[in-house]
Parts: structure tokens; sequence; C-alpha cells
């Protein structure tokens, strides 16, 4: 009984101490190690071999919706493809060394420069492991308001592209939001993505609502449903032929 | 996944009597959305918060929503800009079913020189049965003489050339009908002689788009051909993804033709994303037909080419009544160099824009960026000057000719046969 007093006696003391730790003095690491950790942690992470997503996308401004689906495989392939009503079919891809993009108005293409590497690092299937590889300078700049919610604000530089920032959820430790500033061929756009309703399929958490922002464009993704490794075959991937 | 949403970027239904709550949204929406989206944060020298001050009270006073709609429409013509506009609830039918206007009688009408020039007769149509030729004037359609018409369209104050435009819509409109039904003609022949004729109305030859979220399925024309000189005609009505692949399948067929013509006279616009797609099938490098410069960041209408491009000399066919899209394809390729553009001045109304709904149903078109072609020049009040400028005139019509085609045709024979001593 006394040892049991003690240890309630003692918990707040704990909790006091690590809240205070945490608060003292977060880290990149320790905000990266607390995010993994809230993603469902390394090594159910590391379970899985590939990741399929299906859902439906709203352009709210554009009255446009329709059916999404992406599939991803370790280590570094990806394949999203959506059915825009009155558009036809918009598919992006990359087999781990060619990055693709196709849609009925402008046809087939291949990324090259910074759009290439920004594709080749979203497409690293344990990203979420490796974000201090592939993202060498991280600075911790501070806490900010996101929609209410105190958050951790990195600045992530990669080799071969401009800083993003990243808004890790204080209470949860998961992101939700980022920010980065796309260039390409197609033009240069702020792009501000946010990170909702986060839930667990197989030990690993994904959030089902995703909201873009870009100028005055809108995106909003719902997913509806996750699994892991489900067979995705190597030529999934590919570059298809042009029309 | 979230990476993924990029392409997107690259690229609300309400009936009846909505309340008054839905029409003071519906103001707040149009205000607030150029407010903070205009890509003009000066809004050419508007002032915008005076402008709320202005309609705030006319708006709240509103009992109808065919008020609310007209207001909104004169508040955002505050700007004076292309592609800012209120679109009747009426045209956004979730089934609009078969569109009574997809009969005519077969003739093309333009507004040209204070008249309604009749530019093209459809072999066969009723109006080719009843005589009626290209190069006539059209005097009067049923009850309503084109005067009239005009006069109405000049009590308007627009820029003369935005006139014109809308002149040529309502004539066309008031020609055009349900088949099966007849509308009489009064119009003056290539002797002088005033004529009359009652006209029927037969199925247009074209189809209807499909929708694409907001934009209502539109009425769509493609047509392509070899002429007699072996060069290659493209004509479509409007930059619709619907007519993507047939324009694709007609440039692959004409790989032996000594050049191609597009001509996208009377083309109003569309779907910008397609400038781009179509010069890729002509075109070797990744470039751009210009950039559209939002608040912040920009677009551009890349350009990215596809296997196997057709290589020969390229025209580009404009008028008056080619607008937007239009203006981005004939602009972007000239100052690219790709293409000649022959024919005469375009509208100059290249605003990229988006439709949104409102809650009263109504959609909201608002321009989100500003347009430039690659050497910057401007399109948007000022149209796409062609590199041979050419007007349609009534004897040629009335020979049965195309003066700006023969001139399309005349430059592609030219610049084919240049190539031609070139190699050796």
């Amino acid at each position: 009984m006394r040892r049991r007093w003690m240890i309630i006696a003692a918990l707040p003391l704990v909790v006091m101490t690590a809240i205070a730790q945490t608060e003292k003095a977060p880290t990149v690491d320790s905000i990266l190690d607390a995010y993994v950790k809230a993603m469902g942690g390394k090594a159910a992470i590391e379970k899985a071999t590939t990741q399929q997503g299906k859902g439906t996308f709203e352009m709210p401004t554009m009255g446009m919706k329709g059916s999404m689906e992406t599939i991803t495989k370790a280590p570094d392939k990806s394949l999203m493809k959506m059915d825009i009503p009155g558009f036809g079919a918009v598919q992006e891809g990359f087999d781990g060394t060619v990055a693709w993009s196709q849609n009925p108005a402008q046809g087939m293409r291949e990324k090259s420069g910074p759009e290439l590497a920004m594709t080749k690092r979203g497409a690293q299937f344990f990203r979420h492991l490796r974000l201090k590889e592939l993202y060498p300078t991280i600075e911790l700049k501070g806490v900010e308001t996101v929609d209410g919610k105190e958050a951790y604000l990195l600045i992530a530089t990669p080799p071969d592209g401009g800083p993003e920032k990243w808004y890790f959820d204080k209470q949860t430790s998961l992101l939700i939001r980022f920010e980065l500033e796309m260039e390409g061929p197609m033009g240069k756009m702020q792009i501000v993505t946010d990170m909702q309703d986060y839930r667990e399929t197989d030990g690993i958490k994904a959030p089902w609502l995703i909201k873009q922002q870009a100028g005055p464009m809108q995106v909003s993704i719902k997913i509806e449903e996750v699994k892991h490794n489900v067979p995705a075959d190597d030529a999934l991937f590919k570059k298809p032929s042009a029309p | 996944m979230t990476r993924l949403l990029a392409p997107l970027l690259a690229v609300a239904l309400a009936a009846g009597q909505p309340a008054p709550d839905a029409r003071q949204r519906s103001f707040d929406i149009v205000w607030k959305t150029i407010k903070e989206h205009h890509f003009d944060p000066t809004f050419g020298g508007v002032d915008w918060d005076g402008v709320r001050t202005r309609y705030a009270p006319k708006v709240a006073a509103a009992t109808t929503d065919r008020q609310l709609h007209q207001l909104l429409q004169d508040m955002v013509g505050e700007l004076k800009l292309s592609h800012f506009g209120i679109i009747a609830p009426e045209s956004f039918l979730e089934d609009p079913g078969p569109d009574p206007s997809l009969g005519g009688a077969g003739i093309e009408v333009r507004s040209s020189n204070g008249e309604a020039l009749i530019t093209k007769v459809e072999p066969g149509s009723g109006a080719a049965q009843a005589g009626v030729r290209a190069g006539f004037i059209l005097r009067q359609v049923g009850a309503t003489p084109v005067s009239e018409i005009l006069a109405r369209v000049a009590k308007t104050g627009r820029p003369e050339i935005r006139q014109r435009l809308l002149a040529t819509r309502i004539l066309q409109n008031t020609v055009d009908g349900p088949p099966g039904t007849s509308v009489k003609l009064i119009f003056v022949d290539g002797q002088g002689t005033a004529r009359e004729a009652d006209v029927k109305r037969s199925p247009k030859k074209g189809e209807m788009s499909a929708r694409m979220g907001n934009m209502p399925p539109q009425y769509t024309e493609f047509e392509s051909k070899r002429l007699e000189s072996g060069v290659g005609y493209v004509r479509f009505s409007l930059f619709v993804i619907s007519l993507m692949d047939r324009v694709r399948q007609a440039i692959r067929s004409m790989s032996d033709a000594p050049g191609i013509i597009f001509d996208v006279r009377g083309n109003p616009g569309g779907v910008v994303g397609m400038t781009g797609g179509i010069a890729g099938l002509i075109e070797t490098r990744e470039t751009s037909l210009g950039s559209m410069q939002m608040r912040t960041g920009h677009i551009n209408a890349a350009v990215f080419p596809q296997p196997n491009p057709y290589l020969g000399p390229v025209v580009v066919l404009v008028d008056a009544a080619s607008a937007s899209s239009s203006e981005i394809f004939a602009a972007g390729l000239q100052a690219i160099g790709r293409a000649t553009v022959v024919g005469e001045r375009s509208q100059g109304a290249a605003l990229p824009s988006v439709l949104q709904r409102l809650p009263t149903g109504a959609g909201f078109q608002y321009a989100i960026a500003d347009f430039k072609a690659p050497n910057n020049v401007m399109i948007e009040g000022q149209g796409v000057i062609p590199d041979i400028e050419v007007k349609l005139d009534r004897a040629s019509l009335l020979a049965g000719r195309d003066a700006q085609l023969d001139a399309a045709v005349a430059h592609i024979q030219k610049a084919a046969q240049k190539n031609k001593e070139k190699k050796p």
C-alpha cells in the first residue's frame, strides 16, 4: 500500500517533469522523433512495403469533384490517379528514376530539375524515418498557432530545393501543416497543405482529410480507405506511352 | 499522398427561391473574393472598399435574386476587365437535356462595319436552300431589325471590339433556334437587292460538351480536312477537353501536309491547359505560351513536346470574336515563333478565370490572373495583332472565297517553298 501511494504521489512530478522537459528544450530531433512515434513508430512503419489510399477530391471554387487513388511502394515508387468528370484521367507517377505526369489536355511529360527532385523526395516510402537525411538543414523556429492549435515550426531545406515550413502539433506531435513553394515548368506558386483527421491503419497513422490552398484555388481530399502491403508490380509505376 | 495534389492546381447548388440571407452571402463572397484574390492588389485604381460601401445598401434593399445578380454584375463591372461576371442560375441545370438551340438556319453571321455580314452558309441547310449566300447582309431576323440589335448593343458603352462580339452573339442566337422551326430573314443580296426568305432550321452538326465542374455543357463544332492545296485545316469552336482527342488525331493525320491552319475565328476560349496541349503536338521545345500572373506566384501555359510533333509551317486564323484561350493560343505560338497569325485583331479578353457557384445558385466568374505572352505582351484590352492582317471582305465572300483563309494558305505555300529550297 505504501509503495502504491508513493507511485501515485510521484506521478504528478513525473508528468510535470516530462512536460517541463518537453517545453523547456524541444529540439529538431525530439520533434521528429515524437512525430515518428505518433505516426505509429519505426517498427510499424517498416512493416509496410506498400500503401494504397482511395478517396474523393473536391475543388469547391470550381465545382469539381471526383475520385482518386494513390499507391506508393518501398523504397521510392508512387502513382496517383484522379478521375475528373468532364476532364478525364489525370495520372502522376515515379518509378524510382523517371517522374512523369499525364493529363488529357497537355498529354504526357517527364519531370526534371527541382520538380523531379521534389517528386523523388515525396515518393520515399520511409520518408518519415529519413527526414534528416532528405533535408540536411532543419531548424526549429519556435511555436506558432495553426487553426487554434499550438505547433512547432520547423524550416527544412533539401539539398536541391527551397525551404519548406513544417508545423507539428504540440499535443499530438503530428504534422498538421506544411508550406512550400513549387516551381517548375507549370509556374511558381506557394502551396499550403493542411492535414487533419489522422486515423490508424495497421498501426500506422495517415491524414484522412487533406486541404490544399494555392492562391485562390482550393483542393480538399477525403480518404475513404487505406490498405498496406497490397501487391503492386513495379510496372505499375512506369511511364505509359503518350497518346 | 499529400505531394500528389499539385497537378490539380496547374488545373453548390441551389434552387428555388433563396432567402435574403443567401443574397447577402452571395454579395459577401463576390466582394471578398475579389478583395483577397484579385491579381492586381490596386484593383486597377478602383476603390474596392468604397465599392462595398456603395453597393451594400442596394443589396440589402434587393427583393429578388434577379435584382441582386444585376447589382453584382454592375459591381464586378466596375473593374472594367473581361472574365468578371455573374451567370444566371438557369445556366446550371444539372441535366439540361437536349439544348433547344441545337438547331440553326445554317448561317454564320458577324457584326462587321456596323452591319450583320453573313460569313458562311452551310451547304444543304435551310438558308442554302432559300438562296442565302455568304457575303449577303442580314437586315432583319423574324420581327427584329438588325439595326435595333446593333443600337441596343451600342448603348452598353463597351469598347467597339466588345460591342462587335456581343452583337455577333446576339445576332447568331436570334437566327438559331429549335430544329424544325422557321425564321424569317430579310437580307440584301450580292446585287444590292433586299430579299426575304422563310428559312427552316435544322439540327446543328456539332455537339454539346461534357459538364466540367461549374463549366456547363456548351455547343461545340469540330472540323478537320485537307484543303485543295493539301494544307491541313483544323477548326474548333471552343477549347473543351472533349475535342482534344480529335484535334490530336487530326494533327497526327496531317504529318505529310505542307502546313496546318488552326482556325479559331469566333472561338471564345475555354480550357487554357488545352492551348499548351495542342502546341505540344507541333513543337519540339519545352516552353510556354505565356504566363498567368496571380497576386502571388504565376502559372504558365506550359507546352510539353509530344512524340512525333508536326514540324511544318503553322498559321492561326483569328478575328474579333477570337477570345481568351484562343488568344493565348495565337499570341503564344506567335511569340515563340511557331506560328504566323493571320486575320483580324482579336477580342483582347484573355484573363484566365474560374467559375464559382454562389448561394443563390448563380455563377460567379472571376479572373484569377493577368496574362502575358512570352514576349511580355499583354493581351487583355489589346488583342492579338496578326502578322498578316486580312479583313473579311464582302466581295470575296460573294465570290465564294474566304480572304483570310486564302491568305493563310498563300503564306503556308510560300513558307513550304522556302523550306524546300533550304534543303539540299
